[in-house]
């Protein structure tokens, strides 16, 4: 009995559906051929490179197993940095270091790693373990960003970053995603992070949602979520927009952190970016994305 | 709601009544799968037949209610493999290669092997298993006949390894659940496929196989709700302040 009344109030809010994303959104917008330069976080880091835009920058990046023997120098070098799968998503096989220790390395959850569990880490992640589609992976060694004093009380052992939703052009909606205690560092929803709507207006949060549920404190810090204004949210929203031309894609998912000392730093870029952006705003996205589509008719174009 | 505009109604009707035709005409003449093929012949025939009817079910549950699956159509192989081993004895090889893989999968993960040779390991494992339970029915007495063949061990193999990746990155939770769907997706297309009334009906007309095509391209256009979404969303669907 509920659900029928559900789907048609949903409807009626203009919620998305996976379905509907996918076919109104990704295969209306996101050409297949433009899907390598999100899908492999080094090519979208040498675009920000070549047009400009701030990128965490890259310390090393391995290839082949047998390049793993390097890895401890590398790591020695720069023992503050992230690994990361050039072809992941949702967070998977990310680790953060923090420093180095007599024993291993120090990562931000506390715990440490030895070089020996670091590189079979790496191996398991060259292999494919963790990148779309099971594919031979390449794994990048990053600078670690971290997190702006102004969202410190609201972020737990991680850095936090803004997801841009951006429209032909156009940022349609927007998210603060924070690092949860669950989440072991990375602010993906999918691991338990917090993700907090946002006024693309203001750039400042309105609601929260975490594990699917609205909350209005950080589970960790007690501390309340709405009505936080973002640092640098002009420079996140440039970098969104200008990430999106570069890519050609026309329903693209933006990652920018803004750093405590670099400012708006871009992450990556999504050419599948998920729902809970219209749970975290509490707004179904069909009916902003036809805003947007009536504002392009009309040809008035807002910066 | 956008929608692009595709042929894809002209192409689902062009299908429907070529499928429907072709059923009319033919009327009550013999099917276009021989009677009299030899039983591995039409067992294979009869897989080959069901296969499009199992993703097509695949579909459904991925794209109406919205059940996750490891791998998109291992569900449709994994049903199908049901039917050909004696439905219970299936179902328990299948739950002791994947608990004894799962086990193999953990000590593995002590020898710090690359990825296609854990694999191959796995796979090895899972070998030994099946071959010892042919062995072992054989000598009570009821062998399992060339049935084995068709349980999809790579299939097997590529859950474990997907169970525990999972496991160790979404937590033990999330892969149960993942597992649970994916097992939940096999029963219903093995309660489909053992159907005789199906098999029958594939077999004496595969003309069928036309409307099975129409509904996969009519699914490929449905952009509604899933049902899982409804409880996703539900906050959405709240009376809003
Ligand atoms: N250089 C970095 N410094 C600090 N934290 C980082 C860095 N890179 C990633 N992270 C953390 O990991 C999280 C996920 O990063 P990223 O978006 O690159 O990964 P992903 O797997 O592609 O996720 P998704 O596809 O869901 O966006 C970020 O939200 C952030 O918290």
């Amino acid at each position: 009995m509920w659900w029928p009344l559900t789907a048609h109030r949903l409807r009626s809010r203009g919620v998305f559906g996976m379905n509907a994303r996918n076919v109104g959104g990704i295969l209306r917008h996101n050409p297949r051929a433009l899907f390598p330069i999100v899908d492999d976080k080094l090519k979208l880091i040498e675009i920000c490179q070549r047009i400009g835009v701030p990128t965490p920058a890259v310390y090393a990046v391995f290839e082949r197993h047998g390049d793993l023997r390097h890895l401890r120098e590398v790591l020695d070098a720069h023992p503050d940095c992230v690994i990361k799968p050039a072809r992941g998503s949702s967070g998977r096989g990310i680790v953060l270091l923090t420093g180095r220790l007599p024993a291993g390395y120090l990562r931000n959850n506390g715990s440490t790693s030895t070089i020996n569990e670091l590189r079979r880490h790496l191996s398991d992640l060259l292999s494919g373990m963790y990148s779309l589609g099971g594919r031979p992976d390449r794994a990048i060694i990053q600078q670690r960003l971290t997190t702006h004093p102004t969202l410190e009380r609201i972020s737990y052992r991680g850095t936090p970053d803004v997801r841009v939703l951006v429209y032909r052009g156009e940022p349609a909606m927007a998210m603060l995603r924070l690092p949860t205690l669950e989440s072991n560092g990375r602010a993906n929803l999918h691991q338990g992070g917090v993700g907090a709507g946002v006024d693309i207006g203001t750039g400042r949060t309105t609601r929260a949602v975490w594990r699917g549920r609205s909350i209005d404190r950080h589970p960790d810090t007690g501390e309340p979520l709405a009505k936080r204004t973002i640092p640098d949210w002009p420079a996140i929203l440039l970098a969104a927009k200008t990430i999106a031309r570069a890519t050609g894609l026309g329903y693209v998912g933006v990652d920018v952190v803004p750093d405590a000392t670099s400012g708006a730093m871009v992450l990556e870029a999504n050419a599948r970016p998920g729902l809970a952006i219209q749970t975290a705003n509490g707004v179904g996205l069909g009916k902003v994305l036809e805003r947007i589509d009536a504002m392009m008719e009309s040809g008035s174009r807002v910066a | 709601m956008p929608r692009l505009r595709t042929p894809t109604l002209g192409v689902v009707l062009a299908l429907v009544s070529l499928a429907g035709l072709i059923l009319f005409v033919r009327g009550n003449s013999p099917s276009f799968v021989p009677t009299d093929l030899p039983p591995s012949e039409r067992q294979l025939v009869e897989f080959l037949l069901l296969l499009p009817l199992a993703a097509l079910i695949c579909c459904v549950i991925r794209t109406v209610i919205g059940l996750h699956t490891f791998g998109t159509f291992a569900p449709a192989l994994l049903g199908l493999s049901f039917r050909e081993v004696q439905s219970l004895a299936g179902v328990f090889i299948l739950i002791v290669v994947l608990s004894v893989g799962w086990m193999t999968r953990r000590g593995l993960a002590r020898l710090n092997l690359l990825q296609v040779s854990r694999s191959a390991v796995l796979l090895s494992v899972a070998v030994m298993l099946l071959l010892a339970y042919v062995l072992l029915s054989n000598h009570r007495g009821n062998p399992v006949s060339g049935a084995i063949p068709f349980l999809p061990l790579v299939i097997v193999t590529a859950l474990v390894e997907r169970f525990w990746t999972m496991e160790e990155e979404d937590g033990t939770s999330a892969a149960l659940r993942t597992m649970g769907a994916t097992m939940l997706t096999s029963l219903t297309v093995f309660l489909f496929v053992r159907w005789e009334f199906i098999v029958r009906s594939m077999v004496d007309n595969p003309e069928l196989l036309g409307f099975v095509v129409a509904a996969q391209i009519t699914l490929g256009r449905y952009t509604g709700f899933r049902l899982v979404e409804l409880y996703r969303f539900r906050d959405l669907a709240k009376d809003q302040p």
